[in-house]
């Protein structure tokens, strides 16, 4: 009995010793990188998580992935509404935030340009600049590359209006421009920038090879900022920048040369159709493709302080003669456009819920919700 | 058709009140806070003027609904949910001193009023009572109407916790 | 309309100039309240450093040349949202109310006609014109 026991004991054992040597584990420490350049049909998703807002993030996602798992790709933190901006020309990505040294309790604060690897998201370098940037809702132009993407424009807000330079090659802070009375970076000709005014103009600041301001012109007032506001949230599409105004009109700026021009203002409605309230709104109203197609978001109740309510349906134009080729009904209300940069195009849309909603940007049919989740997705970012 | 008071209704469920906007029941706040560095109702200057008294306005509505007719362009968080009021900070939060000013229509009385819509500063985000209306907002090329600019500047910490809306004038044509 | 007057000193103290250089004083002080407290706060007592002070300080401008144009042009007032009349009466009601003691003797309240001049002409360095100003005050 004892010899059976211990043979049936070696029948189990000598199998399992034999299993566990041809077992091989799996390697502790792998870190997972992204290859690149990335799929030009990515997007960075920036949830800004406004009840935690010293917490937000930018999520990496692949939206053609069926699942979370495939869709998220990584993740890059963004302190205090941050501003984020990438540079296929230098290989990095741009998260420009702030820090508070005694975080929920405030203490110092700190603004920083955080450098990453788009490889790795991993931060590579950051330039110290003056704790003075913009902070509230988010702007896509609060921050922006100048000069092929040799200098970086940060707006500042104190109250006093500045916008602060960094050298990206040399990873240094430059130097303070003031611009009174003006605000925002839109990127102008070979090493430019415009900002809107608050007398209805704009200002262009010039900079030079090391990134110095060295002259200014000025555009005289266009801007009907009290009964016709343009946004200050344009679509840019090959250098023009295409502002909705607040009634249902449509702004053109091309930004192209080194003197920005004002193009004819037209009209986003016909008589009937603004009679009837249809007016752009959200928390970024346009958005624009290489093909020349202007998406709109609009609405149908508007009226004085409907400017932010987003829509239901997304109107599209031909940018260049204005002419409304489409309208795509949104599966749900919409509060912001963004449109990522592969093909086919996709229609971004920041849902009420809220969703992140990617529409077909030629047949307008609703595509999918991405499974990712986010407090604050305003603003996503198309990466290539 | 207010998508932010939607996305604070999802973090803050339960305080719903019947209404076509999200509103929110709590208690009513502690009483007036005063602080001698921050904007209080101007002492009437000598002679006419016309200026109010806070006590003489009528009101009529919930402080602590987006509804209610002084948050006619009020962007964020009301104090009256975190500990403060309409008027006044919550413990240990900084009145920013700077900020955005406009008008909303008193519906009682039909008159504007001016609103001076300061930031409370200093802490986390206070993350209750989410509201944003926009009635005589503009954009941010015009900050002195905007309401999308963080106003905590010139406190000592520019952590925005929430916003106050204190009448401090009676609008004139 | 105000109407207070202030007072005059002994022999040798400069004259306050009476406020009815302000066409309509309710106005101003509401236009003072949306276009100027949110930044410059209650009576223009700003924030030193972040905020240019205007209480018993906005009058100097006035005293010393190119002071008078500044005070239109700075951009918080070339693009107030107001007419050229309205901007005029604010500025003679910030003057007269808030720096009287400031004012020169012999100062000329602003007109919509003269605003409507400066305004015209956008300053486009503000810092250092105003630091260029401050610096011939103290001579």
């Amino acid at each position: 009995m004892r010899v059976f026991f211990l043979y049936f004991l070696m029948g189990i054992a000598l199998p399992m010793r034999a299993a566990l040597a041809d077992f091989e584990p799996e390697p502790l420490g792998q870190v997972a990188t992204i290859p690149t350049p990335y799929p030009a049909g990515w997007l960075v998703v920036h949830d800004l998580a406004f009840n935690h807002m010293r917490e937000g993030r930018f999520y990496l996602v692949d939206p053609d992935a069926s699942s979370l798992g495939g869709q998220m790709r990584g993740i890059m933190s963004g302190d205090f509404i941050a501003s984020f901006v990438t540079s296929a020309r230098r290989g990095e990505h741009y998260v420009i935030e702030s820090f508070h040294d005694r975080g929920g309790r405030g203490g110092k604060r700190t603004d920083v340009v955080s450098i990453y690897d788009p490889a790795t998201l991993s931060v590579v370098g950051e330039v110290i600049i003056p704790a003075k940037r913009l902070t509230g809702m988010p702007n896509r132009y609060a921050v922006a590359l100048l000069g092929d993407d040799r200098f970086l424009g940060i707006y500042n807000f104190t109250p006093a209006q500045s916008v602060s330079i960094v050298d990206l090659q040399t990873r240094k802070f430059v130097g303070e421009i003031d611009i009174p009375g003006c605000a925002f970076v839109y990127p102008t000709g070979a090493r430019s920038f415009s900002s809107l005014c608050s007398d209805g103009g704009l200002l262009i600041t010039h900079l030079g090879a090391a990134g110095i301001a060295e002259d200014t012109d000025r555009l005289e007032p266009f801007n009907d900022v009290v009964d016709d506001a343009m946004f200050e949230k344009p679509a840019m599409i090959g250098g023009v920048g295409y502002f909705p105004t607040f009634t249902g009109n449509l702004v053109p700026v091309d930004l192209r040369g080194r003197i920005a021009e004002v193009g004819a203002k037209w009209s986003l409605t016909t008589e009937q159709e603004r009679a009837a309230g249809w007016r752009p709104g959200g928390a970024w109203p346009a958005v624009g493709g290489e093909d020349g197609r202007l998406y709109v978001l609009m609405h149908g109740h508007g009226a004085e302080g409907t400017h932010k309510d987003g829509g239901d349906q997304v109107w599209v134009f031909d940018a260049a003669s204005g002419k409304r080729q489409q309208i795509i009904k949104l599966a749900s209300w919409g509060i912001a456009l963004s449109l990522s940069a592969g093909k086919p195009a996709r229609l971004v849309v920041t849902g009420a819920e809220p969703t992140v909603d990617i529409y077909d940007a030629a047949g307008g049919h609703h595509v999918k919700t991405l499974a990712i989740s986010a407090a604050t997705p305003l603003l996503v970012h198309a990466v290539r | 058709m207010n998508w932010l008071d939607k996305l604070s209704e999802r973090s803050t469920r339960g305080l719903a009140r019947g209404s076509s906007r999200r509103s929110w029941l709590a208690g009513m706040g502690a009483a007036l806070v005063g602080a001698a560095a921050v904007p209080v109702l101007p002492v009437a200057r000598a002679s006419s003027g016309g200026q109010p008294q806070a006590s003489d306005i009528p009101d009529s509505g919930d402080p602590l609904s987006c509804d209610y007719w002084r948050h006619c362009a009020i962007d964020g968080f009301l104090c009256g949910c975190c500990g403060g009021t309409e008027t006044s900070c919550p413990p240990g939060t900084e009145m920013s001193p700077i900020t955005w000013i406009g008008t909303c229509r008193n519906p009682v009385d039909g008159k504007s009023y001016v609103i001076s819509y300061n930031d409370c500063c200093g802490k986390t985000a206070c993350g209750h009572c989410m509201c944003n209306r926009n009635e005589g907002d503009r954009p941010m090329y015009r900050p002195d109407k905007n309401n999308d600019i963080n106003w905590c500047l010139g406190t000592k910490s520019t952590l925005y916790h929430c916003s106050t809306a204190i009448i401090i004038g009676l609008a004139v044509e | 309309m105000l109407t207070g007057v202030l007072a005059v000193g002994a022999a040798g103290e400069p004259e306050v100039p009476s406020v009815n250089a302000v066409r309509n004083a309710d106005k101003a002080r509401v236009d003072y309240m949306l276009n100027c407290q949110g930044c410059h706060l209650p009576e223009g007592r700003g924030i030193p450093g972040v905020v240019p002070v205007m209480k018993n300080y906005v009058g100097n401008f006035l005293r010393v040349p190119g002071g008078r144009e500044f005070l239109v042009q700075v951009p918080g007032s070339a693009n107030a949202a107001l007419d050229d009349a309205a901007l005029a009466d604010l500025l003679n009601w910030v003057l007269v109310t808030i720096s009287p003691e400031q004012l020169p003797a012999d100062w000329v309240p602003y007109t919509g006609t003269e605003v409507a001049k400066l305004r015209a002409v956008p300053l486009r360095e503000v810092t250092r014109r105003r630091a260029a100003l401050v610096e011939q005050m103290w001579r």
